[in-house]
Formats: C-alpha cells, structure tokens, sequence
C-alpha cells in the first residue's frame, strides 16, 4: 500500500482553524472526515473550518495521520495512540468531541462519548454538576416532581467523587 | 485528572458544556447505562428531556434479592415497554441488555416473549444496527441452565450488522437464518449443543466478515469441531476454546488469532486460507502443525502449506530452549514473506534450570549453517522480542536476526524485568553487531539501570 501512495503524486490539502493557522495534510488523510471529503469531492483544496481551533485541530490532525496508515502490523500502536489520545481533561474532550463532530469522524466521536460517558457513569447528580460546571436552575419542587417522574433511574448509590 | 479537577474555581468556571449542542449531548449520555442516561434530566433544564433522545439502550437487570440489599440496577418490565414503545424506540442504533433467562420466556399477555417483543419493536425501526445480549447465571458451570428457545430469525433485521451474545445455549442455528446483513458476531461462554450447530450459525451469517468466539463449548463436551466454509469472513478470533477438528475454509480470511486455547494435533485438519495476513497465536499445537513439524500427515496438507502468505506473526516461544528456536527456524522456512515478527519470550524457569541448561554441542553454529529464507532476505522488515533476559540462546539468534535480515527497519528489544547483570551487558553488546541492513533502528526499553 505505501509504495503505491508514494510514486503517485501526494495530493495536499490546506485546513484552515478557527483562529486562522493553516495546516498542510495529505488528501487521503483529511478525507477521513466526512466533512472534509464533501469539500474535496465538489474541488476544494482549501477548507476553512471556522468551528475548529488550532489546538483541538493539531490533535486531530495527529489522529488522522496515525488512522490513515493503518496497516496489518500497527494496530497495537494505533490503540496505544488511541489510549494517550482520550487520557486528558474533560475541558479538551469536549473541545474534541465537537470538533469531531463537526467534522464528521464517526469512530472519533464514538471513542470520545464513549470516554466522556465512561467517566461520569455512576456518578451522583452534584457531582455531575460540578464537574460540568451546571448551574441547577430547578426549583426543589420541580427536582422532587422529576425524581418521582423517573423514580428507579434515581435508585440506588451514587460515585461523589470529582474525578 | 485529580490535580486538575482540585484546582477549578468553580464559580469562575464557564459551564463547560454549554458550547456543545443537544444532538452531541444526547450522543454522549447514549454511552451510559440507559438508567443513568435518564437520571440526567435532574441536572438542570436543559437536560430535562435530553435522554429522550437517546441513540443506545442499555439495560441490566437483576434477579430480585430477598434481602434488604439496593436494586438500583433493576429496570422492571413496564420501565423497558414504557421506555420501548414511546418515540425514543424509532431512533434506538444500538440495543445492549443485561437480562434474566426468564425474559425469553415469559411475556405480557400476548404471544410475544418479553425480548422478542423488544427486539421486534427495535427491529422495526430500521435502524437497530448492532444488539448485544447477556443471560446472567446461565452457564451451564454454574448449574442447571434455562434452556429457553431463541426465536427464529429473530437476528435478521435490515440494518442489524452487529450481534453479540453472552453466556447464552444454543439449541439450534435457527436464530440466525437469513443473518444475510450481519458482519460481526461475537459469542462469549455460549454453550451449543452440538458441532453442527457452530457450523450452521457460521453459514447463516452469509456475509459475516468478523467472527469471534470466547470460552465457548458444546454442551457435555468442552471440545468444539471448528468447521468453516465461507466466503466473507476477515477476522476470525478464538480465544479460550478447545478445538479437536479444524476445518477452515475461506479464501478472503485476513486475520486468525487462536489464544490461550488447546488445539488438539491428533486429528484430521484441513486449512485453507492462502490470503491470510496476520495469525496471532501462543498455541504450540497450531504453530507446530502449521509448519510441519507435528504431523507428517500429507493429506492435512492437501491444500498446501497453511496461511503461506502470513506477513505478521505474533506468538510466544522460550528462545532459551532449542526446541523453539527450531520452530523459529521453521517458522523463518516455511513462512517466507514475513514482514513483521512480534515474540513474546516465555522463560519457562523448569526447562532452563534443568533440562537444557548449556548449549548443547550441534547447538554452535546452529543459525550460522541454516540456508537463509527469503523472509530474511527480502520481507522481514520489524522484529520485536519482549521478555528478553539476555541469555546465551537469544543473544544468537538476535545476533542472526541483525546480521542477515538485509531489509530490517526496526528491531525493538524489550527486556524482562528480571534481566541479569550479565544479561543486560550482552544485550548492550547487541548494538555493536555488523548490520545486514543498513536503515535498520535498534531500540533497547526496559534495560535495567534506566
């Protein structure tokens, strides 16, 4: 596979961030993305991307690379990539999974809910909270009204913790 | 994580995920426990009727306990109908349930068993893609199963690519006729109760490409007859299953991994798969007969050697014994166009203290005299040994290795933890070894001391 790409001729593409850095990357590693491959099917080779900052765009350019050269002998790399790719804040994942979003990388945006959905599972409602920085705007009447709406859903022992 | 949470003011912090939208919300809270993803609506508003949305379902129920002990985690049945028959049913991808052996046979009224009633419903959305069903306590290890009837073609389903079952008995392959759509299936401590029965799943899923079986048996047996003719199938992973016949084939096969599972290299078996690429396997029986050193039996061979085109090989071997570096001398033999070796050296402590603890004689030179394959001379392109001590036999052949793989890039050297002093030093002396291949990069981890 990788001798085929190289004697071709490398089609690149410019991606523009939000805060307008541009970034050079091979076509055939930017069309993981939907969003980016509907730019290229219809000519573009120049893709701002107004809803994407620099910072979250370097990591996910880095994911593409590593993603568009898969091979037969490097999917234990690619996990341990994976692995060190979702291990950071919560501020950086969602700041991912929108990015992701946006640019329509589906098994990016599995792998990043799926990690956001890991850490706050079994964990109580104020931590949540707290951790997401939600302001509770309920009075106690509506939060009693709606404990008893879903009553088993809020049944049971819950993780306090902020991490 | 812990640090970083500590430090945020929460007062001074925006709300994090204001900026996302509802749609990416509900995608994220789809990943929890559907129990969990509905206890969201407490957070504030604008969650109030999120998990409406959801995309997954996931449900565990529990028996009931006599005791005082909390159920948080038992949705009753009009909880899952309620939840099913409302709209949040038309949008559901993906079905996950944790249930009880009863579920399959009891029902409301109507004809329909309860998970059948639930998996109809989801199926006829359209957009159920993938299901994955546990029956607790009902291996048959821990005692008297529920043998319950799984419906008919009850996997069948337009869009169903995806099918996982656990600890399920499988009377029959009749579940899974006309599975014409589903690409994988999984099945984990499923028992079958009879050989036929694996086959006849296997040939249902006509167009299944990823098959995967876990500690799976047949009922009073615990050896299964593998016997697989497809046309599809990519992957195929057996991990923990005791295999006495094995009969594979399939051209389009990519990848065989066959772990911590007893092969049994008495019988008859049949191997064809000339595609394949990647064999990951620490069972000996396998390796051996692949390579003709178990069984002579030229009929086994009749379509050739198995997995010939084999690129990356991942397995483990004691490179301190020779009788695995004489299956590595095979392996190089037989196998020529590997491209990527990954070995696991296990030091079995009993066989180098006391069975083969020197060199023996016809040892030296042992890898100097053999003919070099065209593994080495024209593929093998990434070795890894991990487990490495240092000991005098690995030392040779990774002397071998750099001397005469001539398109080598990468040699990666993982030591053991319980490398030697002296071990370590000739490890270290590795680097000095004359090259074959000039772009090679060795590296060294683990080396004690760093």
């Amino acid at each position: 596979m990788a001798s085929t790409t190289e004697t071709k001729q490398k089609k690149m593409l410019i991606l523009k961030s939000a805060d307008n850095d541009e970034f050079e990357i091979e076509e055939s590693v930017g069309v993981q993305s939907e969003t980016i491959k509907n730019l290229v099917e219809d000519g573009f080779t120049f893709v701002p991307l107004p809803n994407v900052y620099t910072k979250a765009l370097i990591k996910i350019i880095d994911y593409l690379k590593k993603h568009a050269n898969k091979t037969d002998s490097n999917d234990e790399e690619i996990k341990t990539f994976d692995k060190d790719f979702v291990n950071t804040t919560f501020d950086d994942l969602f700041e991912l999974v929108s990015a992701a979003n946006y640019l329509h990388i589906s098994c990016l945006m599995n792998m990043l809910c799926q990690t956001i959905a890991d850490r706050i599972k079994d964990k109580s409602p104020e931590a949540v909270r707290k951790i997401f920085h939600i302001n509770c705007d309920y009075t106690p009447e509506e939060e009693a009204k709606i404990r008893k709406a879903n009553a088993q859903a809020f049944e049971g022992q819950f993780d306090e913790s902020l991490d | 994580m812990d640090s970083t949470t500590k430090r945020m003011k929460v007062e001074e912090e925006k709300d994090l995920i204001s900026n996302l939208d509802d749609q990416l919300l509900c995608s994220i809270i789809s990943y929890l426990p559907t129990k969990e993803a509905i206890a969201t609506s407490i957070y504030s508003k604008r969650w109030r009727y999120l998990w409406k949305s959801l995309t997954r379902l996931s449900f565990h129920r529990q028996q009931q306990q006599r005791s005082n002990q909390v159920q948080h985690s038992t949705p009753s049945l009009s909880v899952i109908d309620n939840i099913l028959s409302s709209q949040i049913g038309n949008v559901i991808e993906f079905f996950h349930m944790n249930h009880l052996p009863q579920d399959w046979i009891t029902s409301n009224n109507n004809n329909n068993h309860n998970m059948q009633r639930w998996i109809e419903r989801l199926k006829n959305q359209k957009r159920l893609g993938g299901i994955s069903l546990s029956c607790q306590n009902n291996n048959i290890i821990y005692g008297a199963p529920y043998l319950f009837e799984v419906p008919r073609g009850i996997f069948h389903g337009q869009s169903l690519r995806f099918v996982e079952l656990n600890e399920y008995i499988l009377t029959s392959a009749s579940p899974f006729e006309g599975c014409v759509n589903v690409k994988t299936l999984k099945l984990v401590r499923v028992t079958l109760t009879s050989h036929e029965t694996l086959a006849g799943i296997i040939g249902n899923c006509a167009t299944l490409e990823n098959l995967r079986l876990d500690a799976c048996n047949i009922m009073k047996e615990r050896v299964i007859d593998v016997h697989v003719h497809h046309e599809k199938l990519k992957v195929i992973e057996f991990n923990d299953i005791h295999i006495t016949k094995f009969h594979l084939i399939c051209e389009t096969l990519n990848e065989f991994v066959l772990e911590n599972s007893s092969y049994s290299s008495k019988e008859f078996h049949s191997i064809h798969s000339p595609n394949l690429r990647i064999l990951r396997t620490n069972n000996h029986n396998l390796l051996d007969w692949c390579i003709g050193l178990r069984s002579r039996d030229f009929e086994s061979f009749k379509y050739g050697i198995p997995f010939m085109e084999v690129r990356v090989l991942c397995t483990t071997l004691n490179l301190n014994s020779m009788s695995d570096n004489i299956v590595l001398s095979f392996i190089f033999r037989v196998w020529s166009h590997l491209q990527k070796l990954d070995i696991t050296n296990k030091v079995d402590d009993t066989s180098t203290l006391n069975s083969e603890p020197d060199l023996l004689p016809q040892e030296n030179m042992f890898w100097e005299k053999k003919e070099l394959s065209d593994s080495f001379t024209h593929h093998l392109r990434f070795v890894k040994i991990r487990g490495f001590t240092g000991e005098e036999r690995e030392i040779r052949l990774v002397n071998h290795v750099i001397r005469n793989a001539s398109v080598l890039e990468k040699l990666v050297i993982q030591c053991s933890d319980f490398v030697s002093t002296q071990g370590a030093a000739a490890t270290l002396r590795l680097l000095s070894v004359p090259r074959a291949s000039i772009n090679v990069s060795i590296v060294l981890n683990n080396m004690p001391g760093n």
